[in-house]
């Protein structure tokens, strides 16, 4: 997963139910199979490679397999590289072939699950959005968090959210309050520092979904003079200062 | 006599050379440095010392082997040696428990001379690597010094973190027989006994005794010994702190005991050193500072200064914390400046106790990178990472991938995590 934020979705696929469009994309899949062809696109992928690269360790009837769903992802219009670097993260981790290639096919799935409810994405964005379906949340809550914060990447929300709900909070609790934050108008530097907060909670021993709840309420928000906000939402102040005890370990 | 001490320092040189290859638990460093010494009564000394050690660790035993030797005016002269082991119990309920023998060997001079056996037996309660209490007691066997029995030492003590400090207290009690005259100033009981070369005793040691004078033949072969039950405790607080390439260390203590057993240049004591890490295997280090007698080694209390460079394939750990902490990554950061090319960022993590640290993630196509140490615990890797989300996990030692401290993770399908990296 890296860096291209060139938008790559197609708004036509959010009309489209889920399980049609999962359904679309194994046909394509089953069809690649069945016809043996190493897919171009996927060759291209595998092509600028060198031999020494980790996807060279794979044996290669799962080196093939992978090939068939990078090109499948290209077909769909999905970014590969997110599924390239998780193969490669396999790899490295010491996984069998056997293993990448099914976790591969069940993040490709949550790709395309999350295609349709984002609509436009960003790289970044959809291979989050996957990580987040893969953790346990709903396609109907990312959805809320899209339409919560439309125009602006919800890249970063959704990884808190993905990593919220693997420490133990309800999934229902973990997105309503990403989505009370963005409507609040929460800037990715708010939920970066409001993470670093609950992080510094649950260290000292306050439970997750404690944590969360505190900072989510004490966040006074940043929505500009005039903006209508959703009942029961604090009003517009300042920003929160950002304590010195917390600087953000991730900016540059 | 300068060969026997290559043989000595040698080992330590080469071990020294491994670098990276080297097994990831041998332990190895060389100090060479100025030492000047004032023992209360006697002269000054100005040496040259050069002290190799070399440790292996295990999580369960560690054995250690270190030596010294000094060149005073034109002559080698070897300072000492010491053997030790120690088994560390798993930890249980955060107790965990550690048992030391030791061995060791000190010669100053001909006045000064002694070995030891001594064994020492440990339980720590552990919280959660940011303190923690122990208790102790076990026995030192001196010889060739004026205490003439075994010492029964027992002692307690407490630990915590405050940031990058460390800050740690003991008390240590000792508890032994000294061999002295007939009356000592103390106008306490002393036990005494007369004792005939090539003969058994006429009397044990603890026994409050009158003896009978020999036969008048016999007397010049007759040897009188005495005998007083000492105690005392030694009461030292200690703090370290250590920052990026610096490293800073104080002690003080005092000595509780009766007058006769503790003199007063050894009732209270303090220490501060220095160490400033210029490359990741050498140090500049310099201290001073006053140490109390020790009875099982027979030295009198004596003040001291030191400066010297210190070698260290990988540092002997921090000794404020009276147990080996298991590794930690403490902290992990992320810093460019506008000095580097626009890719390009350090990436710095602080991770003690340990002898290799990687890195891998999305950007570095999942291939892992082995970051440099600089100093003690602080390890570096400069590498392009471009703007965005990535996907990074740290491993020490070889050990499993992890995601570092500070950062939001996921599952990464593969039975573990991942931490999430924002480059904005």
């Amino acid at each position: 997963m890296s860096a291209s934020d060139t938008p790559a979705g197609h708004s036509s696929a959010r009309s489209r139910p889920v399980a049609m469009r999962r359904v679309a994309a194994l046909a394509t899949l089953l069809l690649a199979g069945s016809a043996g062809v190493a897919p171009p696109i996927a060759a291209q992928v595998t092509q600028q490679e060198q031999p020494t690269s980790l996807i060279w360790r794979l044996d290669q009837p799962s080196r093939f397999q992978l090939e068939i769903l990078f090109d499948s992802a290209t077909k769909l219009g999905l970014p590969a590289e997110p599924l390239y670097a998780k193969a490669l993260e396999g790899i490295s981790k010491g996984a069998n072939g056997r293993r990448i290639v099914e976790y591969i096919r069940k993040y490709f799935s949550a790709m395309i699950d999350a295609r349709t409810v984002l609509g436009t994405f960003t790289t970044d964005e959809i291979s989050s959005a996957a990580s987040a379906l893969l953790t346990g949340v709903d396609a109907e809550q990312i959805g809320r968090l899209r339409k919560s914060r439309s125009g602006k990447s919800i890249a970063l929300p959704l990884v808190i959210l993905s990593d919220l709900v693997n420490r133990g909070v309800p999934t229902s609790d973990a997105s309503s309050a990403m989505v009370q934050l963005t409507q609040r108008g929460a800037l990715d530097s708010d939920f970066q520092g409001l993470w670093l907060r609950i992080n510094q909670d649950i260290v000292s021993g306050v439970p997750p979904a404690a944590a969360l709840q505190r900072w989510t309420r004490d966040f006074s928000g940043r929505s500009p003079p005039g903006t209508r906000l959703p009942p029961g939402t604090a009003p517009p102040t300042s920003a929160p200062p950002r304590t010195p005890e917390t600087p953000s370990t991730t900016s540059p | 006599m300068i060969k026997q001490h290559a043989v000595m320092v040698l080992p330590a040189l080469a071990l020294l050379t491994f670098g990276q290859q080297a097994p990831a638990q041998l332990v190895s460093k060389l100090e060479a440095g100025a030492l000047v010494s004032n023992r209360d009564g006697v002269l000054h000394e100005d040496i040259f010392s050069v002290t190799p050690s070399v440790r292996w660790e295990r999580p369960h035993y560690r054995v250690a082997a270190s030596g010294s030797a000094w060149r005073t005016g034109e002559q080698w002269q070897l300072a000492g040696g010491e053997a030790a082991g120690t088994l560390v119990s798993p930890k249980i309920f955060n107790l965990r428990g550690e048992l030391t023998a030791r061995a060791s060997r000190i010669f100053y001079d001909e006045s000064a001379t002694a070995e030891r056996l001594d064994a020492l037996a440990r339980v720590h309660l552990l919280m959660q690597d940011r303190g923690g209490f122990w208790v102790g007691g076990g026995v030192d066997r001196p010889w060739r010094v004026a205490v003439a029995s075994t010492i029964d030492v027992s002692a307690g003590g407490a630990w915590t973190r405050l940031g990058p400090a460390t800050l740690s207290g003991s008390v240590t009690n000792f508890f032994f027989s000294k061999a002295t005259a007939t009356r000592d100033s103390s106008g306490q009981q002393v036990s005494c006994h007369a004792r005939e070369e090539g003969l058994p005793n006429t009397g044990g040691p603890g026994t409050a005794s009158t003896v009978l004078p020999p036969p008048a033949a016999r007397m010049a072969a007759v040897v009188q010994e005495c005998r007083r039950q000492s105690r005392f405790s030694d009461i030292q607080a200690a703090i370290e702190w250590a920052h990026a390439s610096l490293e800073l260390n104080a002690t003080a203590g005092y000595r509780i005991g009766d007058s006769y057993d503790v003199t007063p240049e050894s009732r209270r004591w303090a220490s501060a050193a220095a160490t400033f890490w210029v490359t990741n295997q050498i140090a500049a280090v310099a201290g001073a500072g006053r140490q109390p007698a020790s009875p099982a080694h027979g030295l009198p209390a004596r003040s001291y200064a030191n400066f010297g460079l210190m070698l260290a394939y990988w540092p002997i750990p921090r000794r404020t914390i009276p147990v080996a902490p298991r590794a930690t990554v403490a902290a992990f950061s992320l810093v460019s400046s506008p000095d580097m090319p626009s890719l390009e960022r350090t990436i710095v993590i602080r991770a003690g106790g340990i002898e290799k640290l990687e890195v891998m993630g999305s950007f570095t196509e999942w291939e892992p990178r082995t970051l440099t140490r600089f100093g003690r615990d602080h390890w570096e890797i400069t590498l392009p990472i471009a703007t965005g989300l990535h996907e990074i996990n740290i491993r020490t030692d070889g050990g499993k991938w992890r995601p570092p401290p500070g950062l939001p993770t996921r599952r990464d399908g593969f039975n573990g995590e991942v931490g999430i990296l924002v480059i904005e």
